[in-house]
């Protein structure tokens, strides 16, 4: 069944991949129909997820070329000819995220994996039915037009994890939300797999949540943030180390293109060597790092559109916040403290504008969602988007 | 849970009521027989690929960043020779060092002949109109650019960042003559960037040679005489018929079999596509749009 097609960037300049790839297509079209006829989805969703299916086309070989992002190379590669590595690989403790990665792909049957195109329809259908089960937490109809972001369009168009980290984020996060928390737990765990920055983050939500679940009576909660604080100061050391380790990590990657594997002692340029000088580079590169890439760094269309695309979702934020005064009610900083740990902490680490902004989009998306499933859980009353919309 | 039973019951009833049906095996049987059509009308390819490594040339001296970089990775910073490796393979120079060992009669022509020295060009409709209107001549005969043309469309070079190795593929018709080019090509792009190695080296030899001959401070004439003597053991290693950039690991080789067409996939595709076709067809019937 398996060419070895992928490994050509112009998969040989035949009809054959529309052939194969339309093929694929349909499969994924008949599970959307399936869900159309169980009235899971209205017939405006199912037209609007078919323009996400087919702008797989519009991508790769088309717009870009797939070398662009070489990383789906290494998936394809790693699915077709590597699958049975196992979960650690090597001397390892570390899942090893190329074979997790691996699983998710195997989990759904796409008839024809010939190019480097064809895993992307397995990401397709992951982000389908993902929006099918969120519709049962947030009933808004108006659900479709976060799925319809661009970076969506993107995103799903490649053979990457970025999918994966954020349905499996949209999952622990809402499970969370609700109390479920081992199921939380366990899709947090897999999101760590993938990306361990964004597993940490929502791992602090799964915490908040715990704490507030236990008692929300303020002294209890003072109590508990002053624990917090008293923990934080004795891990100063720890927790600037490795922060430092990823500031370097990040910038040597993507300057670089090589494994950071190196002498962390060196690297004192980056170091940060006390909270407050944490906090003094967070407050001058979250501004900047919520809105990149910024005007003067634009270089092409591309950037233009998520430029815009970051206003909108600041925009989006601001309006599940703030209407209906969702921000008064203490449920909520359970979910923006574990928001804005994440947010500083991308913001200081963060190197290179295009790597910011994919990693941002991953981390943004899952909690845009949760916010809005809080909004309707806490408040219950239908969000106004755009005036009287 | 019943519900989902129920769904799934649904589910399997309405993919009976269009699979098996006397269209569906209509359709089925379309799809075998323009299967075969398709398979039989084309032309197999095969897969060439050739593994290489880059050699580590000898460092220009450091900038800025350079030091920053192996500052913060601990390592010195990485050779160029990948880099002016793969922008030789798809230069001009090397198209024209291709076709002087005759492979424009080879690629365009299919024959090895040094006697042809001119193949016609065929131009498109456009081509020919626009030239027309604008006065223009149209070269007749195909040339090394062409030739250039060709080994960019056809020849895919790709190194993993993380990873020494630099992979060459393509695919050919005939696996001879892929496997020939692609060992043509990686000698000629190698050679095409060693003479203009070579051609820089020379010449910053001899304005070396120049400052040395004007009297210098002492530590001026011994960091001259050191950076000569870094341009002559270049010189010297460029001088020699051995690939210079790039170490061949593995020659080209072609795949055993053809990689396109693939005769199972081509019928999966084409099933998949003729019975979804054939049943959205009577649903549009049926919607009364056709």
């Amino acid at each position: 069944m398996i060419n070895e097609f992928f490994a050509n960037e112009n998969y040989g300049g035949s009809l054959f991949y529309y052939l194969f790839e339309f093929s694929n297509y349909i499969f994924v079209l008949l599970i959307s129909l399936a869900c159309l006829k169980l009235k899971k989805i209205n017939q405006t969703e199912f037209y609007l997820f078919q323009t996400i299916f087919l702008s797989t086309f519009l991508f790769n070989y088309f717009l870009i070329s797939p070398r662009l992002f070489p990383d789906q190379f290494t998936y394809t590669y790693h699915f077709i000819y590597d699958p049975g590595s196992g979960l650690f690989s090597g001397d390892s403790w570390f899942p090893n995220t190329k074979w997790v990665t691996s699983q998710f792909f195997n989990l759904i049957p796409i008839p024809l994996i010939m190019t480097v195109s064809s895993l992307i329809w397995v990401s397709k259908v992951y982000l389908f039915l993902t929006f099918v089960w969120v519709k049962k937490y947030i009933s808004d109809d108006r659900l479709i037009i976060l799925f319809l972001l661009p970076s969506i369009f993107l995103y799903s168009s490649l053979t990457l994890r970025e999918i994966f980290i954020i349905v499996t984020a949209i999952i622990a996060l809402i499970h969370i939300l609700h109390n479920r928390f081992v199921l939380g737990i366990i899709f947090t765990c897999l999101v760590a797999i993938l990306k361990i920055q964004n597993g940490l983050f929502i791992l602090v939500f799964w915490l908040l949540s715990i704490i507030y679940r236990i008692s929300s009576n303020n002294i209890f909660l003072l109590f508990i943030l002053i624990l917090g604080s008293i923990s934080a100061i004795l891990a100063q050391d720890i927790f600037l180390q490795v922060i430092t380790t990823y500031r370097t990590a990040f910038l040597a990657e993507n300057i670089l293109g090589w494994d950071y594997n190196f002498d962390i002692s060196e690297s004192e340029l980056l170091q940060i060597t006390s909270y407050l000088d944490f906090l003094y580079i967070a407050a001058k590169k979250i501004p900047e790092f919520i809105f990149l890439p910024l005007p003067w760094q634009w270089e092409g269309l591309f950037f233009i559109i998520q430029f815009l695309e970051a206003v909108f979702i600041v925009y989006l934020f601001g309006i599940i916040f703030f209407q209906h005064n969702l921000y008064k009610h203490k449920q909520f900083y359970t979910l923006f403290l574990a928001f804005l740990f994440g947010l500083t902490i991308y913001a200081v680490i963060t190197a290179n504008i295009g790597t910011a902004i994919r990693y941002r989009f991953s981390f943004y998306f899952p909690f845009l969602l949760a916010f809005y499933a809080m909004h309707e859980k806490i408040v219950g009353k239908r969000l106004l988007f755009f005036g009287r919309f | 849970m019943d519900n989902i039973l129920i769904a799934v019951k649904d589910i399997i009833m309405m993919l009976k009521s269009y699979l098996l049906t006397k269209r569906s095996l209509y359709a089925f049987g379309f799809s075998l027989l323009f299967s075969l059509m398709l398979i039989v009308v084309t032309t197999p390819r095969f897969l060439i690929e050739s593994k290489l490594i880059e050699t580590q040339t000898l460092s220009s001296p450091s900038s800025g960043i350079d030091n920053v970089l192996e500052l913060v990775s601990g390592q010195s910073s990485s050779s160029d020779a990948y880099e002016k490796f793969s922008s030789h393979l798809f230069s001009l120079e090397t198209a024209k060092k291709m076709w002087a060992l005759g492979w424009g009669t080879k690629i365009y022509l299919n024959q090895d002949s040094s006697e042809i020295t001119q193949i016609k060009k065929k131009h498109s409709m456009v081509d020919r109109f626009s030239a027309t209107l604008m006065r223009y001549q149209l070269n007749p005969y195909l040339d090394y650019r062409d030739l250039n043309r060709h080994i960019v469309e056809t020849i895919t070079v790709y190194k993993s960042p993380r990873a020494p190795d630099i992979n060459l593929s393509g695919l050919f018709i005939s696996t001879e003559l892929g496997i020939a080019f692609m060992d043509d090509l990686i000698m000629a792009a190698d050679l095409s960037a060693k003479q203009s190695q070579l051609a820089t080296t020379n010449q910053r030899s001899i304005a070396i040679q120049d400052a040395l001959a004007v009297t210098q401070p002492a530590i001026v004439s011994n960091s001259l005489v050191a950076l000569l003597n870094s341009e002559l053991l270049t010189v010297a290693s460029l001088s020699n018929d051995l690939p210079y950039f790039v170490i061949i690991i593995d020659p080209a080789h072609a795949s055993e079999y053809p990689v396109s067409p693939n005769v199972l996939a081509v019928f999966i595709a084409n099933a998949i596509l003729f019975l979804f076709i054939a049943n959205f067809l009577v649903f549009l019937r049926l919607k009364n749009f056709l």
